[in-house]
């Protein structure tokens, strides 16, 4: 197998263009386990880490630009963490330090799993994915993004640049509840935001794609049984479905307790 | 001094090579019970062996206790029981093979509970079951025609007066699920054949145990097999007996080259599991709270195999009344067999399980009588010179110290709500032998015994105390790896036994001119009345837990976890604190989460992410324990006193809440469904 490492955005789209079955990775804390398991062979790996255009965080235009190489570690401390509370507290749930210093916020997309924790706060953000190839670049909402479980909708000889969301103002928290308080797939997670007079939820491991309710405030009463009520989990090894439901019932009603405190 | 584990240069059981060896993987059985009809090799390439069953047929049916198993099945009875194996130069082209053996089965009736499988007319696993080994150190009592492979007794007392004598009495069963050990190294092996001797390098608790199943299997003289058992990252007791080796050897014996056979994570739940049980206690009291009858029925489900489950069932059994002066006493323990992988030794042996139930009814019992919990357990406790109800006279007995500090500890006074305490009271291997040469190498000494070192620091406790009884620093012991061919014989490093055994032997042989020093301990219990002597050693230990329960989500949380344990003389300071706070954290996987799931007879959480065991960041905010030391006192092992009182700790603190729970794990599902039918 080989290993390409590009140094800039332009060589990397080259080389996935050349080689569309080269596999990106960044942090590895997905892709090195599906190597590990032999879910997957592919012909080469795309190495992204000496790519700095993906690197790091910037304000633009009343936007949050997240660059997809943005690890969980980053993106729990710092003016990023006051600017963007729900990705910061979901971040610092992901498995332990070792997984937040590698594992970055592109991988969580493009491995796009219904318990991924980025997802559910950058989905009440109303985030927008912003993909590049040889071709040109485009911008797809985050819900068009994620087409089904762990499938998304880039194109073979597409990576993923950068991911953006409205930095105004509102209030907004994520939870989840796991077997055990680290290291753990969640059972469900939960983010919530209040944006101005409207409600929106997004909650994982739920239902085959991460899911996104939205309400007015007015309807605050009913909301923790419309979120219910959305989602549509499946019983496993981690939880039933009933208490999948339950769980994001009673996240929701807290979360919106401590949202509009 | 750098210790070799902490810059990686340890070398474990899976480091272990030989020239020209092969690497093995097994195929396993896809059905819980299947006869297997046909085995077709033909299209696994030239360069693997393929070991099948025609391959073992004159090899001998072998089980530590009771011969039920064959180094490969013609009958498959739980999902991955070994049906054929394979060898090739690279471990990646034996996995590659592994799916290129074709296996025809005729799938059988299946049984997946214990108690179930108890019943008459239960699908049958094995139809005949000959008692066997050397760790069959008790008779067996197989219940011809049934699944129960063993069954053991107490009778003491006239426990129908007793009931009748009572003012309250509380009946309740209780259910623990299956766990794994978890270890980090897998099992790991290296066989290889001198013409008609075999020698086996493997990570292994029970070397000699090991080599004299071998020599059975074979049909060699043991004294043909060489053992040595090389330190292993981790065991818990699942490194017991024949694993993997018979088919190791059984693979180097046809391609008469080397084989090593390290298993891939997901067969460790294949291969070696906890017992999962159901256990009814019935506990009668007066209303001063005197006990004065205690019924305890316990099934221990032990898979597909019989392996220690025996000894498994009559430890659970017979410290079931655990340390209290009961008049009147009965306990009926099974061994059964099920169509689930196989069940056998693991940290607390037998007593995580009856733990779980005698503590959790003896709050039952004192919620209904209005006593406080740690009152109900004083009015009642153990004393020194008091009788057992086997028959025993108990010694050096500190159950009221540790229950009183470990309630001490979480300020039991100062208000129950949210807390719970357990005692456990834990047998030691009886009767045993353990020996110990101590040779001259120059300035050095060097021991040669065959306790095995499985990250539990044996080798550090039993070096200091050398070091302390020769008078010179510990430098100058040197401790190599047990080989049978060099070591005197020892029962095994199990059941906390090895630091309060072999130290013991090795003050003998300081003593002796030769430098040999041998200890016993000798007894045992007729299995169909329970008298006799179950244990020359008890291990003494309490537990106390404070705990928070998210009404809403079901979610336990253990804010403070204590443990008292009678430690006796400490031989190691840093050994026995680091083996009492593993034991906690492990006791709390078992208490909250940790569950083998099986649908169909097939595990469902084969690997380290779908089964959790603890992390760092479930321990307590207050995590704090106690060893109750003493000058010039035995040595107490400590290897596993203070994890069969955890779950219970937690159980009754969760109990004291008002939710009942009976069967463990404690996940927020089953606490949720509790507090619906709380009063
Ligand atoms: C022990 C452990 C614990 C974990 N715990 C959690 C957890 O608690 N919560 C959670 O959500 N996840 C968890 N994960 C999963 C993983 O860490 C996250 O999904 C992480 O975000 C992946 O990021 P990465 O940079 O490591 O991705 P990689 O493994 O490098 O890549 C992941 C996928 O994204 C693709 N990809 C990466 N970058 C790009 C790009 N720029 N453009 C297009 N495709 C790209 C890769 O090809 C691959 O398919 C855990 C993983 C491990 C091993």
């Amino acid at each position: 197998m080989d290993v390409l490492t590009p140094s800039t955005l332009d060589e990397a789209l080259r080389l996935k263009a050349e080689v569309p079955a080269a596999r990106p990775i960044q942090g590895g804390t997905d892709v090195m386990v599906e190597l590990n398991f032999d879910r997957a062979r592919p012909p080469a790996l795309l190495n992204l880490n000496e790519v700095r255009e993906l690197r790091g965080w910037s304000r633009e235009n009343g936007t949050l630009r997240l660059g997809s190489g943005l690890t969980y570690t980053e993106a729990m401390a710092g003016p990023l963490a006051e600017a963007f509370p729900a990705l910061a507290e979901a971040s610092r749930t992901v498995g332990s330090p070792q997984i937040r210093n590698r594992g970055t916020i592109g991988g969580n997309l493009g491995t796009a799993s219904p318990a991924g924790d980025a997802l559910p706060p950058l989905l009440v953000r109303g985030a927008e994915v912003e993909l590049a190839s040889v071709r040109g670049a485009r911008t797809l909402l985050l819900t068009e993004f994620l087409v089904g479980p762990k499938r998304n909708a880039l194109e073979p000889d597409e990576l993923v640049t950068a991911v953006r969301v409205p930095a105004g103002p509102g209030s907004e928290t994520f939870m989840k509840v796991g077997p055990r308080n680290a290291m753990v797939i969640a059972v469900v997670s939960l983010a919530l935001r209040v944006d101005g007079d409207e409600l929106l939820a997004s909650y994982g491991s739920a239902g085959p794609v991460t899911g996104l309710v939205r309400a007015p405030l007015s309807e605050r009463a009913g909301f923790p049984e419309q979120v219910a009520a959305a989602a549509s989990p499946i019983d496993d090894v981690r939880g039933t479905s009933a208490y999948r439901r339950h769980a994001l019932r009673v996240l929701t009603t807290r979360a919106l307790d401590r949202c509009l405190a | 001094m750098s210790d070799p584990r902490a810059t990686g240069s340890a070398r474990y059981a899976e480091d272990f090579e030989l020239p020209g060896m092969l690497h093995a993987r097994i195929v396993r059985s896809l059905f819980p019970h299947a006869r297997v009809v046909r085995v077709d090799a033909s299209a696994v390439p030239e360069s693997c062996i393929v070991l099948t069953p025609d391959d073992v047929r004159d090899l001998s049916p072998y089980g530590c206790q009771i011969e039920d198993q064959n180094v490969l099945a013609e009958r498959a009875r739980h999902v991955g029981d070994p049906v054929a194996a394979v060898a090739a130069p690279t471990p990646e082209q034996a996995e590659e093979a592994v799916p290129l053996v074709e296996i025809d089965y005729e799938q059988l009736p299946a049984v997946f509970d214990a108690v179930e499988a108890a019943q008459p007319g239960a699908p049958l696993l094995h139809e005949t079951a000959a008692a066997g080994g050397a760790a069959a150190y008790f008779a067996m009592r197989p219940q011809p025609g049934t699944n129960i492979c063993h069954r053991f007794r107490i009778r003491h007392g006239d426990v129908d007066a007793g009931f009748a004598e009572a003012d309250a009495i509380v009946e309740r069963m209780y259910r623990i699920a299956g766990a794994q050990h978890a270890h980090m190294e897998p099992h790991a092996c290296v066989a290889h054949w001198d013409g008609n001797r075999l020698e086996l390098w493997t990570g292994t608790q029970t070397p000699f145990s090991m080599r004299d199943d071998l020599a059975t299997i074979f049909g060699i003289p043991p004294e043909a097999i060489r053992i040595v058992s090389l330190p292993m990252g981790g065991s818990f007791g699942a490194k017991t007996f024949v694993r993997t080796e018979a088919i190791a050897a059984a693979l180097a014996r046809k391609a008469q080259r080397p084989v090593k056979l390290v298993l891939p994570r997901s067969e460790e739940w294949q291969t070696l599991n906890r017992h999962p049980a159901t256990v009814t206690v019935k506990l009668g009291a007066r209303a001063d709270g005197t006990l004065v009858a205690s019924q305890t029925t316990c099934y221990a489900d032990t898979g597909a195999y019989a392996d220690c489950g025996p000894g498994v069932a009559q430890k659970m059994g017979f410290a079931a009344p655990g340390p209290y002066r009961i008049p009147n006493v009965r306990v009926d323990a099974y061994c059964v067999y099920t169509n689930l992988a196989p069940n056998g030794a693991f940290r607390g042996y037998g007593q995580m399980q009856s733990t779980w139930a005698r503590e959790r009814a003896l709050d039952t019992l004192a919620e209904q009588l209005g006593l406080d919990p740690v009152e109900l357990r004083l009015r009642n406790i153990v004393r020194d010179g008091d009788v057992y109800c086997t028959g025993e006279t108990l010694h050096d007995v500190r159950f009221a110290e540790c229950l009183e500090a470990a309630a001490a500890a979480v300020r039991w006074s100062e208000g129950r709500r949210g807390k719970g305490i357990a005692l456990v009271m834990k047998g030691m291997q009886t009767p045993s032998r353990a020996a110990i040469a101590i040779e001259r190498d120059g300035d050095d000494y060097v021991l040669r015994c065959a306790t095995t070192e499985m990250g539990q620091g044996a080798k550090r406790a039993l070096s200091l105390e050398a070091a302390r009884l020769l008078g010179v620093d510990v430098a100058r012991i040197r401790f190599p790896d047990p080989d049978t061919s060099l070591v005197p014989y020892d029962t095994r490093t199990t059941s906390s036994r090895s630091t309060y055994m072999m130290s013991r032997a090795l003050a003998e042989a300081v003593r002796d001119p030769r430098g040999y020093g041998e200890i016993r301990n000798e007894g045992g219990l007729d299995p169909d009345t329970g008298q006799g002597i179950a244990s020359t050693h008890w291990h003494q230990g309490a537990a106390a837990a404070d705990v928070e329960v998210d009404e809403e989500t079901g979610k336990v949380t253990v804010t403070h976890l204590h443990t008292t344990t009678y430690a006796g003389r400490v031989v190691n300071r840093l050994g026995a604190e680091l083996q009492t706070e593993g034991s906690m954290i492990m006791g709390l996987g078992t208490a909250l989460f940790e569950e083998v799931a099986f649908e169909d007879g097939q595990v469902i959480n084969a690997n380290l992410s779908d089964y959790a065991t603890p992390s760092f960041a479930d321990v307590p905010t207050r995590f704090t324990y106690e060893l109750i030391e003493e000058d010039g006192a035995d040595v107490h092992g400590l290897g596993e006193t203070a994890l069969p009182p955890v779950p219970p700790a937690v159980g009754n603190a969760v109990a004291s809440l008002g939710i009942e729970v009976d069967e463990l794990p404690l996940k927020p599902e089953t606490v949720l469904a509790a507090m619906k039918v709380r009063v």
